[in-house]
Formats: C-alpha cells, sequence, structure tokens
C-alpha cells in the first residue's frame, strides 16, 4: 500500500516537472484583443450648436487605425470612465448623452457600414451586411446628431471596438480603444455698436493705416496763399472728416458770414459761378479745381471715392462742379446720399476757397469764422 | 411653553399662506418686462447762438431735437441726459457741457412744456400729461446750451418720454442721438494797399474786368502820314483801379512829336484841332469827324458811377475834340463825385497831330510814360 502510494507521488511529481518544463518553452496564446491606435474623437458642430456645447446636438468624428482583421461591426460605447469602473459596473452614461437619434454621417477606410443600432442609449453599433477583411489602416466614422452630455467643462470617454460579427457581439473583440473628449462652455461675447458720429474739421485731416484720423486733425486757424489781389486769386482749403452708421445718413451744413474786415466785406457767391478776377467774390466748393480758378489749381476730390455702399460721402450740388464756387451760410455742403442716404465710413472732404477782389477793395484783414455741422439722422 | 410653541406654528402657517398666495398670484398676473420702445427719426442739430457757431467747442448754442414717438400715450414729460456714450450704462457728462442755463425755444408736434434745467447734464421738459400718438414726429429746441469744450469729439443724448412730469419712472420711449463738436475755420486774408494800372495800345476786358495781362505793346503809329490837309490820329489805352481811400492821378510826361532838331508844337491849352497847323495833342474822350475822319476815340469804360467806379479824365483832357499836351498835366483821377478808391476802368488816350505846309519831312516819335499815384 506504501508502495503504490509513493509510486503515485513520483508519477505526480515528474507529471508537475514536465508541465512546468513544457510551459517554459510553449508559451500559452493571447485571447485578448489589439490595440486600436492614432485614435481621436473631434466634435464638429451640428446644424446650430457648436461641437463641445453641453446639451448641443452636434457629431461625432471618430478617426482611429485598426491592425487587418476581418470587421463586421464597430461599437461605439460612451462612458464616464475610460475603463471599467472598480466596482464592477463596465460603463456609466454621461448624463444627458444620447446616440438615440445619431446617424451615420460619413465612413472613410473600411465602407458598407449601412446598419446603425441606437436602440441603446449610449452605444452606437454600425454594421455591414458581412464581415470583411480591414486590410489595417486609417478608419474614420462620423456619428451626427448626437446630444454631448449635459455637464459643462466636463470629459467623457468613448471605447470603441472592431468585432468580427456584425451585431458586435463577439465576447473577445478584435481591436479596442478608448478616446476621450470634452464638453466646454460657450464663450458668449456681446458688445454694443452706439449711435456713431466721428466729425472733425481743421486745416488737415491726417490718415492713420488708410482711414481718416480726427486726432491729427490741425488747427482751423487758415490763411490765404496770397495778399488779395485785383488780378489773382487767393486761394485757401480746410478738411473734413465724417462717418455715421445713422439709417438716414448725415448732413454737413457750413454757417457763419462772409470775410469781413470792420464794416467791409468780400461779396459771398450767392449762386453757383466761376471765380472771375477784379470781380467781389467768397466762396466755396468741395471738388479738385483747375488753373482756371487759381495760378496753382486748388483742391482736391473726396477721399476715399464714394462706392454707394459703404462710402456715401458726397459734396452737394451747389458745391459739386469744379472751378465753381458758392457761399450760402446754412446750406448744406456735403451728405451721405451717394447712392442712396445711409451709413458711412469716413472720408476726408477737402474745402476750397477763393477769394476775389475789385480795385477798389478796401485795404485791411479780413476774417470769417466758419462752423461746419455735422447731423445725422437715426 | 406650549403656548408659545402654537403661537410659533400659527406664524408658521400664516408666514407659509401669505408665500403661498404671493407666488399663486405671480403666477397668475405674469409681471411685463419694462421695456421702453426706440424712439424713431431722431436727430440733434446743433445750430448757431447767438454769437458762437453751432458746432464750436464751448459756444452758447442752441440744440434741436426732432424725433418721432412710437408709443400711442401720456407724455408728461421729456428728457434730454447728455452723455458722453451712447449706451444705457451710467451716463458722464461731457466735459464743459453746461444745460442750466437752457431754455425751451420751440416746441413742435406735442406742445405745452416748460424747461427744468435745474440738474446740469440733465434737463427735462415737462407739462401735465397729455397723451400722444404714435407715430407723431416732436421737435424741441433747447436754446443756450454751452457746448462741451473738447474739440472735434462726439457726444451723445439719451432722449426719454416719462408719463410722469418730473422724468421719473419707466421711461415710455427712448432713444439716442448724437453730434460732435468741430474746429471753427477761421479764414484770413489781407487786402494790402492796391494799385493796379497799366498802358498800351489796347486793353481788354475778361469776364468784363479789364486785365492788364492783355495790355499790347506800346509802340503806336499814326493811322496815316502827317499831312497839312488833314489830321493824323493815333489811340492807346491804359487801365486804372486803386483801393486808396482819396483815389489816384495820372500824369502823362515826356516830350512833343520831335524828329532830330524838328518838333510838332504841342498844344499847351485845351483847344479844337486845326489842319495846316502845327499841334500836338490828346484827350480821354469819345471824339468825332470833326476832328477827323474816321472819328478817334473812346470814353471811358465802364462809366463811372461815383461809388465803385470813379475815374473820369482832367480837365484840360476831357472834352470832346479839344486836345492839349503838357508834360506832367494830370490827364485822369479817380475824382468822379468825389476823390476816393474806385475799381479798374479803361481810358482811350486819343493824340491828334496837325501840320504846317513847311513840316520838315522825317520821322516824328514821342515816349509819353503815364504815372498813376494813388494816395493812401
Amino acid at each position: 500500500m506504501k508502495t503504490r502510494h509513493h509510486s503515485f507521488t513520483r508519477i505526480a511529481s515528474i507529471f508537475t516537472l514536465v508541465a512546468v518544463l513544457l510551459l517554459q518553452i510553449i508559451p500559452i496564446s493571447n485571447a485578448s484583443a489589439a490595440q486600436i491606435t492614432a485614435r481621436k474623437l473631434t466634435l464638429q458642430a451640428g446644424v446650430s450648436d457648436g461641437g463641445s456645447k453641453p446639451g448641443g446636438v452636434v457629431n461625432h468624428l471618430f478617426d482611429f487605425s485598426v491592425a487587418g482583421s476581418s470587421v463586421g461591426s464597430i461599437k461605439f460605447e460612451y462612458c464616464t470612465t475610460a475603463a471599467p469602473v472598480t466596482n464592477g459596473v463596465n460603463c456609466n452614461l454621461p448624463a444627458g448623452l444620447s446616440t438615440t437619434g445619431a446617424t451615420l454621417g460619413l465612413e472613410t477606410g473600411a465602407t458598407g457600414f449601412t446598419g446603425i443600432n441606437t436602440t441603446t442609449n449610449g452605444t452606437v453599433i454600425i454594421s455591414r451586411a458581412s464581415a470583411a477583411a480591414v486590410a489595417g489602416g486609417a478608419l474614420s466614422y462620423r456619428l451626427d446628431g448626437v446630444t454631448n452630455p449635459s455637464a459643462t467643462n466636463k470629459e467623457f470617454f468613448v471605447r470603441i471596438s472592431t468585432h468580427t460579427s456584425i451585431n458586435a457581439t463577439d465576447v473577445t473583440p478584435a481591436n479596442t480603444g478608448t478616446v476621450t473628449a470634452s464638453t466646454a462652455t460657450p464663450i458668449i461675447l456681446a458688445g454694443t455698436m452706439p449711435e456713431s458720429l466721428v466729425f472733425c474739421t481743421g486745416a488737415t485731416v491726417g490718415l492713420t493705416s488708410g482711414v481718416p484720423d480726427c486726432a491729427t486733425a490741425t488747427s482751423g486757424l487758415i490763411s490765404f496763399n496770397q495778399l488779395f489781389s485785383p488780378t489773382d486769386t487767393a486761394t485757401a482749403t480746410s478738411q473734413m472728416a465724417a462717418s455715421t452708421n445713422a439709417g438716414a445718413g448725415y448732413v454737413i451744413t457750413v454757417n457763419g458770414p462772409t470775410l469781413t474786415s470792420g464794416s467791409n466785406t468780400v461779396a459771398p457767391i450767392g449762386s453757383t459761378a466761376p471765380g472771375v478776377r477784379g470781380v467781389s467774390q467768397f466762396g466755396l466748393n468741395l471738388k479738385a479745381n483747375t488753373t482756371a480758378t487759381s495760378t496753382v489749381a486748388i483742391g482736391s476730390e473726396l477721399a476715399t471715392i464714394s462706392n454707394g455702399t459703404n462710402y456715401r460721402g458726397q459734396a452737394t450740388t451747389s458745391y459739386a462742379t469744379v472751378d465753381n464756387f458758392k457761399f450760402l451760410s446754412g446750406e448744406g455742403v456735403a451728405n451721405s446720399g451717394f447712392g442712396g442716404f445711409g451709413g458711412t465710413d469716413s472720408q476726408i472732404f477737402t474745402v476750397s476757397y477763393i477769394v476775389n477782389v475789385p480795385g477798389s477793395q478796401p485795404a485791411g484783414t479780413y476774417t470769417s469764422t466758419l462752423t461746419y455741422i455735422c447731423t445725422p439722422t437715426f | 411653553m406650549s403656548v408659545n410653541r402654537k403661537k410659533t406654528s400659527l406664524s408658521g402657517r400664516i408666514l407659509l399662506s401669505a408665500l403661498l398666495i404671493t407666488s399663486t398670484v405671480s403666477a397668475a398676473f405674469q409681471v411685463a418686462p419694462v421695456s421702453a420702445a426706440q424712439i424713431t427719426a431722431r436727430t440733434l442739430t446743433l445750430q448757431a447762438g447767438t454769437t458762437d457757431g453751432g458746432s464750436k467747442p464751448s459756444g452758447v448754442v442752441n440744440h434741436q431735437f426732432n424725433f418721432t414717438v412710437p408709443t400711442t400715450g401720456s407724455i408728461g414729460s421729456i428728457q434730454f441726459l447728455y452723455c458722453t456714450t451712447a449706451s444705457n450704462g451710467p451716463c458722464v457728462k461731457p466735459t464743459g457741457l453746461s444745460t442750466t442755463a437752457a431754455t425751451l425755444g420751440s416746441e413742435t408736434g406735442a406742445t405745452g412744456f416748460t424747461i427744468n434745467n435745474t440738474t446740469d447734464g440733465a434737463p427735462y421738459i415737462t407739462r401735465t400729461a397729455a397723451s400722444v400718438t404714435g407715430a407723431t414726429a416732436l421737435s424741441y429746441r433747447l436754446s443756450t446750451v454751452t457746448n462741451p469744450s473738447a474739440t472735434n469729439t462726439s457726444f451723445f443724448v439719451r432722449i426719454s418720454t416719462f408719463v410722469a412730469t418730473n422724468a421719473t419712472g419707466a421711461a415710455v420711449d427712448t432713444g439716442t442721438v448724437t453730434a460732435s463738436t468741430a474746429n471753427p475755420i477761421i479764414l484770413t486774408g489781407t487786402m494790402p494797399e492796391s494799385i493796379i494800372f497799366c498802358t498800351g495800345a489796347t486793353i481788354t476786358t475778361v469776364s468784363g474786368i479789364p486785365d492788364c495781362s492783355t495790355a499790347t505793346s506800346g509802340a503806336i503809329t499814326f493811322n496815316q502820314l502827317f499831312s497839312p490837309s488833314d489830321t493824323a490820329t493815333a489811340t492807346s489805352q491804359m487801365a486804372a483801379s486803386t483801393n486808396a481811400t482819396t483815389g489816384y492821378n495820372i500824369t502823362v510826361s515826356g516830350p512833343t512829336m520831335t524828329s532830330g532838331s524838328n518838333t510838332i508844337p504841342a498844344m499847351t491849352t485845351s483847344t479844337a484841332g486845326a489842319r495846316g497847323t502845327g499841334q500836338f495833342g490828346l484827350n480821354l474822350r469819345a471824339n468825332t469827324t470833326a476832328t477827323s475822319t474816321p472819328s478817334v476815340g473812346t470814353d471811358i469804360l465802364a462809366i463811372s458811377n461815383g461809388t465803385n467806379l470813379r475815374g473820369q479824365p482832367a480837365t484840360g483832357y476831357a472834352t470832346p475834340d479839344n486836345f492839349k499836351f503838357v508834360s506832367g498835366d494830370t490827364v485822369a483821377n479817380s475824382a468822379f463825385n468825389t476823390p476816393g478808391p474806385t475799381n479798374s476802368q479803361i481810358y482811350t488816350a486819343s493824340y491828334i497831330v496837325n501840320v504846317s505846309g513847311s513840316q520838315t519831312a522825317g520821322t516824328y516819335t514821342s515816349t509819353l510814360t503815364y504815372i498813376c499815384t494813388a494816395a493812401f
């Protein structure tokens, strides 16, 4: 009896020893799935919601690469964690997430996924009619109409798995991988454009980066280019810039007396007419005049040129003819009515002034303080 | 202790009931959001004051408001709140702006207002509340408002209508207008002491004004050879203007017609031409065929009026068909009616030469110098 027992013990020991040796020589094959690589989830804007908007109905674009295998279905499982949690719960659905309305928006790499199963909220399975080999490489699938989790600035995870079966029922998936994304608080910027008028006058108004800059307006003290003379026309210029967002645009009027020295005056040009040397005349226009008016041509056209859209400035009729001048206090000299009254970006008007005098014009220093008024209608 | 607990319990129940009733009533009567309607067609026009231009920084000017109220309802007051910004946030009064002296200059559309200008920058006009139909255009002019002091700077006025007569409570309609101060353009030019004078064979007008730039050469030849039986004539022109308060005098200087040692006698007194007699003379008139055929000369252009045209030939040279030549004589001045400044006029000087039968043959010349002197 004791001998039999010893024989059994020896056989068992030998068997165990052989088994240990065999285990060291012959590795046991691994039954776990391969790792999906180059994987990402991009949240894309839906019809009306930004991609990462909490609770937004958006599109989820999955890009990933798989090792060559036969794929019949791919499962996307949305969870609050990347892996099963320790209490044995496999996957907790992110609050607010909904995939029951999801559709397959696009597919590349491995195609023909005509079936989509969204029955279980949080799990989407796309499937082919039958499994087909995937050579390996980059795949992408976009699930449209997914409702994001409702928590703000909160990440969520999607466990991707490929299956040989067409309904993702394989116990062991061929490939697996987890991607993650996060909702984010929408940044809602708000600003107000108020009623606006920017208007300035001066001897000159300069540009900054090509835009009229009222901060550059110089003094309004302007002297004529020469002494008044019956044989030549004295000239001067000033500039003004105007912009407004008023729906009905602006009107600019000129106000003030004619050139005056004590009780002596230079006669204003009451109706638009050319300058005539030897005749008492004070007038202005908003044009680029020629040497028909003065030895050195005076004035400039409106800059920038109006286009009827965002540039609408124009001289009014009485002040819009080259080499013709007028001065009538209170009259509109410019408006933003080019192509229809409306708002306009800033443009610079150059006002040209002329003085002609007869031989009897009394000697003296003549001045006129002109006030330009820009009135927008909102 | 028990009584106190009962009291507490009763108080709690009453409080709970009150809260319940309040919430029920609140639910039943939803409070309408307080939101004023937008005033439309609104403008602020800066208008000149007594001495200042409308957009002058710190100018005491008038502010004309035009706008249309959309809401039909009572208006008891309208406030004009002056701010540096348009938004409905806090209002900062523009520096230098003052409305404490403002008056209500005009009112149309809804009338019967008086002004309350107690709070600087926030005047309002008030009346016993009366209804205004929606879409009515209103206008009010606030006079003697002192503009903000910053140059080329926009400012904003928030207009609000109220049922209350003191611009309190919820605004019914609101709207913002804007305007900008602007640099006054001060043009300065000098009219110096002036005399414009020129001579030549001819001077023409440009746009009706004598133009010295058109004066031609002063080298003039008589119309024909000198002859004892006919009068040779020639003309020159001169134009003059001045702003001298006592006007100008024009003198003629030079010798008589001379050829070597031979001369044609000058007419030292103003007399008519006489053929066959040695005569050299001139005048500044339109002469007749009594002097020559064709007639020679033209009267001054434009004709003097004693105000801005004062030129005239001087005595001795002012009678048609009478001629004279004395070197240094005044031949013209700007003393028509009274000496003074004058606009430009053109004189035509007519020269005649008569010779006796013994006048030595030769080419006779005279270089005459006209001098215009203005006394300022």
